[in-house]
């Protein structure tokens, strides 16, 4: 009996040994493909972190048998075979790849076997380089219908980078399917501190802040101002928060991109959490201009914003935003006199969405031919202003598409941001490597199990932020803080009224 | 032998019989174009479903409902789940003692093709259908058990798991469990234990999964979910009766002499057989309105217009979305400007564009607006309206395949491509996918597609924004593509719905370009205009109102001023003959069709 399980033993390990011998390049029989493989998504001359997830893709080439052969520079060999072109790296194998590649690089060799033929097609070679600085472990995102008004399908999500794992952590399902769940914010990329803000014709607009391991909704409506907030940003000591109350009405047009969205009216505020109230700030909320797209200095010192005059939806594709900056003093909580850093007219385009990068020397923003919702327009693009220099540079990461939403690792290397460059249609998360001299990598998108993910996803991930770590928050409190009818109010001129309706909403049927 | 093959042969009659009634009873296409919900066999498709109590059982009637588009497939599916259901509860019954079981049986399982036909969708079906499964397996296996606590942990295993998959299955199971333990057991503490356990078990769910109040957990999906929250007083008989009936099973039996029972059985199954005929009669005729306008509208969405148009006919109802349907039929087949007032039609309603916001409400609003902005090639309003629809009906196979045209119209190809890909991953509608695949890869900008070709040529070249009125829309699109005969005739038609004869007379004119003749509406739209005006419409040249259309006013003006000061008599008087002209509709605001009683001027 013995001899007989030592004699199937041997066999088993023959065979093994045989097939795996049978996978190897040593064996394969190739001929030299002149170009480098299409690969979908396009993982080719890239820098990547060295604590992202597998960059699983699949091989474009038509073919019965595939191989991806990953070399680093010291000569760790990962492979990977499939027959349906699908590559998916195991992820402790890939992770012990990118440890050995660490600051460095590796190569990728691509074989793919036809039919009815022994010999391998060998591609060109791609390199691509594994910095050395991390990306910040979890990215929080949107994820909604492309184009809508109807509040419905709209989920935040929660997903670690390193992994393919992702949690949603408010659905507006949650509470009712009726509700708009807007623009998330996190102070200094920290999962722990962070805002989000509802719209809901049941529960009203709270906006929950969660700190120190609670969450709170609050009700920034005041009798002055009765709009909700929308976009919002963290003061670095996490007692401020600058908001903007904003008026916006989606409308389409008839030929060229079908979506727009017209802001009628906007002004910021700060909002102070220590006192539940809101600053004495008339320089940032002018009658007669719009304010919006606040955004706070790494420092603290500086409110960055974009304004625009109030001019008539009639002229919509005159309103050019400039942008702004306002110096803040926390000592006294005051605010300077605004200065205009880029003007409108100059460029003759619309600024929006500006964020400084975590160690304060560049400023980042977006530029479209007009309006202030550049999501909607395919030439928005990114650009930087060398805050010392002053000078404004457009960097290489934009495309032909949309690009726009983007945000900072907290070690200001990574730049994540949303594009739809892929079809034009539907954004996805791009990162890319931003190194001390305003240089970036060619961006890449972010890695799914399944490489084909991406084909056949019909909805637009929006408003990315990198946090360092899981949120802290379950989706049972968020759905508890926005279902109560607990909300906090500024202490001085809070509106009574519960709930809130918006004309520009249709509802449909509720017999489907 | 004998016994044993007449009893199959008489269930197989059965089961055809059951087989064709439902195949013409429950019209499993008009069913799925009504009840079609999204499905795709992809995992964060189905996560989004794993997150909500019922969210299982949802995706599996999502799968199910799939059935129903090959109609004897989804025959055979209806057949499977009622004869499911009667077993069932004919066990059940059994088990609850109640004598006449295959009655009682029978007569839920066939107030469940009522419900099922006119009132829920096949997802409270299985979750009914679940829970009556489960509560079944659980007396069965507790009866096998001895008693001991562990009745107990399977009791909570079972209702944990039902409140997850079904949520309102497990609503269905306790009330069960709680009925038999109490009426049957005679066991008060243990009615009492799985009372407080059934209620509390789904608060631990509600701890995992966020839902907006803990009313989902215990009605989610149960027949009627959403009556049953307002609480009608129809509903409550519907589910009374069922409490009745096990209650008093339980309660009676010792009381029951079979004896009695045998005897009253004569009544008892024909009474009981006419009030179920006399049931279905009524809630067939309550719904028979509705029905035949989806069915209309669903051989509208198959482009069979003249189908649409014959139910349409029949049924003379005057509803917006009817109208709507009509005007689309009409115009598709080229009888709109000659029929359009032989059909209901009701002025001050924008029933063509459907702008106006209080139509929301109307039933797939979305779908409606976006197929007709399609239709005049107002391609960014039938994109954003069929985004709508998305977000509303979320993947559902028409929404996915038009949104890929749309795109493939603006030649964004890769975002078609998307669509078309989320459309390969229904595996009921992957032969839909290939036919589409395959058109593209012969032409990626599928210019072989008449209605791709069309609709590309209409395409807007100059923008527009702001809030036009349907006719400010309607004039920029003529003004657009002025060889368009389905723009120009939905111009003509909107002018003379909505009395806009300034814009009639400026456009009218051009109706050479499209048809051969005058159409009828319009050649009594330029005889109204010639009575108030004194002269034609400016560019009709040497054509003149027919010496027939002439003296056919003359006759309208006549019974007209004799009955002028009555405009019920008016009605009376002037509706058989001129019911369907413009002159009758633009006394009366409607016209005769779809109106049954007079309309005050």
């Amino acid at each position: 009996m013995r001899k007989i399980l030592q004699f199937i033993t041997a066999i088993t390990s023959l065979t093994v040994i045989i097939l795996s011998l049978s996978c190897t390049s040593q064996r394969r029989e190739t001929i030299n493909i002149p170009v480098p493989p299409q690969l979908v998504p396009d993982y080719s001359n890239i820098t990547i972190p060295y604590n992202i997830a597998p960059l699983n893709f699949r091989i474009k080439d038509k073919g019965v048998s595939y191989l991806a052969k990953l070399t680093s520079q010291n000569g760790l060999v990962l492979e990977k075979s499939s027959r349906n072109g699908k590559i998916i790296f195991p992820i402790k194998k890939w992770r012990n790849f990118l440890k050995n590649c660490h600051g460095g690089f590796y190569t990728i060799e691509i074989f793919v076997k036809e039919k009815h033929k022994n010999i391998w097609k060998k591609y060109t070679p791609i390199t691509n380089y594994v910095s050395s600085c991390p990306i910040d472990e979890h990215i929080v995102y949107r994820f909604i219908p492309t184009i809508h008004r109807l509040w419905a399908l709209i989920e935040i999500y929660d997903r670690d980078i390193t992994t393919f794992n992702s949690r949603c952590i408010i659905d507006n399902e949650n509470f009712g399917r009726d509700g708009c769940i807007n623009c998330h914010s996190f102070l200094k990329n920290s999962p722990d501190t962070m805002s989000i803000h509802i719209r809901s014709r049941r529960f009203g607009p709270p906006m929950l802040i969660g700190r120190n391991n609670t969450i709170k909704a609050y009700d920034l409506r005041t009798s002055d101002h009765p709009s909700p907030a929308a976009y919002h940003s963290w003061h670095l000591s996490g007692r401020f928060i600058a908001l903007s109350k904003n008026k916006l009405s989606p409308f389409e047009h008839s030929a060229g991109e079908t979506a727009d969205v017209w802001d009628e009216n906007s002004d910021l505020f700060i909002y102070d959490l220590e006192h539940e109230s809101f600053l004495n700030t008339p320089q940032i909320a002018k009658p007669d201009r719009r304010e919006t797209w606040p955004s706070w200095s790494a420092d603290g010192q500086w409110l960055y914003f974009c304004s625009a005059l109030q001019i008539p939806f009639e002229q919509f594709q005159n309103v050019r935003y400039d942008l702004m900056r306002v110096r803040f003093d926390p000592t006294n909580n005051t605010l300077g006199e605004p200065e205009t850093l880029l003007a409108a007219e100059t460029c003759g385009m619309s600024a929006s969405h500006p964020r400084e990068s975590p160690d304060g020397a560049w400023l980042f923003f977006t530029l479209a031919p007009y309006g202030n919702f550049p999501i909607y327009k395919n030439d928005a693009d990114i650009y930087m202003l060398n805050l010392k220099t002053k000078e404004i540079t457009k960097p290489l990461i934009n495309s032909d598409a949309c690009d726009s939403w983007f945000c900072w690792s907290s070690n200001g290397r990574w730049l994540a941001f949303a594009s739809k460059r892929g079809n034009g249609l539907m954004a996805r998360i791009y990162f890319s490597f931003f190194d001390n001299n305003g240089n970036f990598s060619k961006p890449f998108v972010l890695p799914q199990e399944n490489p084909d993910f991406y084909e056949s996803c019909t909805m637009t991930y929006n408003v990315p932020e990198l946090i360092t770590g899981p949120i802290r928050y379950s989706a049972l409190s968020f759905r508890n803080a926005i279902c109560s009818k607990i909300r906090r109010k500024p202490t001085t001129g809070a509106v009574q009224k519960e709930g809130e309706s918006d004309s520009s909403i249709w509802r449909p049927s509720e017999n489907r | 032998m004998r016994y044993f093959n007449k009893n199959i042969f008489l269930k197989v009659i059965g089961y055809t019989a059951l087989y064709i009634c439902l195949y013409f009873f429950m019209n499993p296409s008009l069913l799925f174009h009504c009840r079609e919900r999204p499905f795709l066999l992809d995992a964060h498709f189905f996560s989004r479903f794993a997150r909500h109590v019922g969210g299982i059982i949802e995706y599996g009637g999502s799968f199910l409902v799939y059935t129903y588009s090959i109609p004897w497939f989804g025959t055979i599916t209806l057949t499977a789940l009622f004869l499911c259901h009667y077993y069932t509860t004919k066990s059940l019954f059994c088990l609850f003692r109640f004598p006449e079981n295959r009655l009682a049986a029978l007569f839920f399982t066939w107030a469940t093709v009522i419900g099922l036909r006119y009132y829920f969708t096949i997802v409270s079906l299985l979750s009914l259908l679940l829970g009556l499964l489960v509560s079944l397996f659980y007396f069965r296996l507790t009866s096998v058990l001895k008693k001991s606590p562990i009745h107990f942990f399977i009791f909570l295993f079972f209702d944990i798991s039902l409140a997850y998959i079904t949520a309102g299955g497990a609503t269905v199971f306790l009330f069960l469990i709680i009925l038999h333990s109490y009426f049957l057991q005679k066991n008060l503490k243990e009615s009492v234990l799985f009372a407080v356990s059934g209620i509390i078990t789904p608060l631990f769910i509600y701890l995992l999964l966020p839902e907006p109040s803990l009313l989902p957990f215990f009605f989610r999906w149960i027949p009627m979910d959403k009556a049953i929250l307002k609480m009608p007083p129809d509903i409550i008989i519907f589910y009374s009766i069922y409490s009745i009936v096990f209650v008093s099973a339980a309660l009676m039996y010792n009381r029951i002499n079979n004896f009695i029972i045998t005897k009253w059985r004569i009544i008892l199954y024909p009474s009981i057989a006419l009030v179920a005929v006399v049931i279905t009669i009524i809630t067939s005729a309550r719904h028979y309105t509705t029905d035949k306008i989806m069915e209309a509208d669903m051989w509208m969405e198959q482009h069979q217009w003249e189908e649409s148009l014959y139910i349409i006919q029949k049924i003379n109802n005057n509803s917006e979305l009817t109208r709507h349907i009509a005007i689309r039929c009409l115009c598709q087949s080229n009888r709109l400007l000659n029929e359009i007032f032989c059909f209901p039609q009701i002025y001050g309603a924008d029933i063509i564009l459907l702008s106006d916001p209080e139509m929301d409400s109307m039933l797939r609003i979305a779908r409606k607006r976006a197929d007709i902005y399609y239709e005049l090639g107002m391609i960014n309003e039938a994109e954003r309206w069929t985004h709508e629809a998305f977000t509303d009906q979320g993947e559902i196979s028409f929404i996915l395949r038009r949104l890929f045209y749309i795109n493939v119209i603006k030649k964004r190809l890769s975002a078609a491509m998307i669509f078309l890909n989320a459309l390969s991953k229904n595996p009921w509608i992957k032969p839909i996918f290939i036919q589409d695949m395959d058109s593209l890869q012969n032409n990626f900008l599928l210019s072989s597609n008449d209605e791709i070709t069309r609709i590309r040529n209409l395409l807007f070249k100059t923008d527009y924004v702001g809030p036009w009125t349907s006719n400010e829309i309607l004039t920029h699109c003529i003004t657009e593509n002025p060889s368009d005969r389905i723009t120009y005739d939905y111009l003509i038609a909107d002018c003379l719905l909505n009395k806009r004869m300034d814009v009639f007379a400026k456009w009218i004119a051009k109706y050479k370009e499209f048809h051969a003749e005058m159409p009828h509406a319009c050649e009594e739209a330029c005889i109204a205009y010639l009575y108030r005006n004194g002269t034609l419409p400016e560019g009709l040249g040497n054509w003149k109102p027919s010496f027939f259309m002439l003296s056919r006013f003359n006759d309208f003006l006549r019974i007209f001023q004799a009955n002028s000061k009555y405009p019920a008599k008016a009605w009376k008087a002037l509706s058989p003959s001129f019911g369907n002209t413009f002159w009758f509709y633009d006394l009366f605001g409607r016209t005769a069709a779809g109106s049954s009683s007079p309309a005050e001027e």
